[in-house]
């Protein structure tokens, strides 16, 4: 999957900064933060009220996947509500995206995104669909974790410095 | 409104790591971060959407202010759902928060969140029932503000450090 095109910028910036590029926006989502990546899922509960988790993501091919135990409070979530949004911080930009979460069973995929893990150094293997390794965030629970594709519909970044702006892209599959 | 303290704690951690103290939560989100923290804010619309802004919220007497145009999506949001979710980075910590939003315009809370606001160097003034200032963040829309209160009933704070440390606060209304 290449990367995606925005089919609408809108300029959410009321005191006349131009409209950011999304190319510099999304050479800012690659750009390998480790450890001290900022990103949280957001998911609606079964009674309406939102949830928030801090995830580990990858953007990969255009797309941004989290990796987490089937029986996590967010999977049950969006196991009968798939709408989500991702936000995080990225050398310039804070970044918020809503869009939608499904399972990721593809085996040429999770082995891709198993050597990005693997590169960032947790050692991931793919075992029966799932991602299973020796171990995990402190409150991961146990293996094995699921692999999850987020694909964004809309994203708004906010400029952090000078020359500022805050711009909002729309995007269709 | 005075600090609030636990009604209970419970450790999250699975490798080992000791029950943390609310107070190293309580402590890093009370202090001002300004630009260097991030802070996004997550409310649900009607139709069971949800929706996440990044903002700039101000501790004070144990409970967490933000600013916003009345006609922003957040705010229609909490009009039909009050609860909201708040995640916070701070140094060596990843906090998440569950609460509920409600708009404040008691003088006395909207003076003291200006203050705060002042000391950051956001000139926000109090005026009426909202706050004002020459400029806010781009996305912010045109003054006035209003000020939001988000009063937290589970707080999960989780150690970025090597030592790892992962606890889950409730809180009852007293």
């Amino acid at each position: 999957m290449p990367d995606r095109t925005p089919i609408e910028a809108t300029n959410l910036d009321i005191y006349g900064a131009q409209i950011i590029s999304w190319q510099e926006v999304l050479d800012a989502l690659y750009v390998r933060q480790g450890a001290e990546m900022i990103c949280y899922l957001g998911t609606v509960r079964p009674d309406g009220r939102p949830h928030a988790a801090g995830v580990g993501t990858y953007i990969y091919d255009g797309d941004y996947y989290v990796v987490t135990s089937p029986h996590s409070q967010k999977i049950k979530n969006l196991s009968l509500n798939p709408a989500a949004t991702l936000s995080t911080r990225v050398p310039g930009f804070d970044v918020t995206m809503e869009g939608t979460v499904e399972r990721v069973r593809d085996p040429e995929l999770l082995e891709s995104l198993a050597a990005l893990y693997r590169e960032g150094g947790w050692p991931a293997e793919v075992e029966d669909e799932a991602f299973t390794a020796p171990y995990s965030a402190p409150s991961a629970g146990p293996p094995p974790w699921y692999v999850y594709r987020f694909r964004f519909d809309w994203l708004v970044a906010v400029a952090l410095s000078e020359p500022g702006g805050a711009t909002r892209w729309r995007f269709a599959d | 409104m005075t600090e609030r303290t636990p009604v209970s704690a419970l450790n999250l951690d699975g490798y080992g790591a000791e029950i943390m103290e609310w107070s190293e939560v309580r402590d890093k989100l009370a202090v001002r971060h300004e630009m260097e923290v991030a802070v996004f804010l997550t409310t649900v619309s009607e139709d069971c959407v949800p929706h996440t802004n990044g903002i700039g919220p101000a501790w004070y007497e144990g409970d967490i202010y933000f600013t916003s145009n009345l006609n922003s999506r957040k705010i229609k949001n909490i009009q039909a759902r009050p609860q909201a979710t708040m995640a916070f980075r701070l140094p060596g910590l990843d906090v998440t928060i569950n609460g509920r939003v409600a708009q404040v315009s008691d003088p006395v809370i909207l003076d003291a969140v200006a203050q705060i606001y002042r000391s950051d160097g956001w000139p926000a003034e109090v005026a009426g029932d909202a706050l004002t200032a020459p400029y806010s963040a781009q996305s912010a829309g045109p003054a006035p503000w209003h000020v939001f209160r988000l009063r937290f009933d589970e707080v999960v704070g989780l150690r970025l450090s090597e030592s790892g440390g992962a606890t889950r606060w409730r809180f009852a209304d007293e």
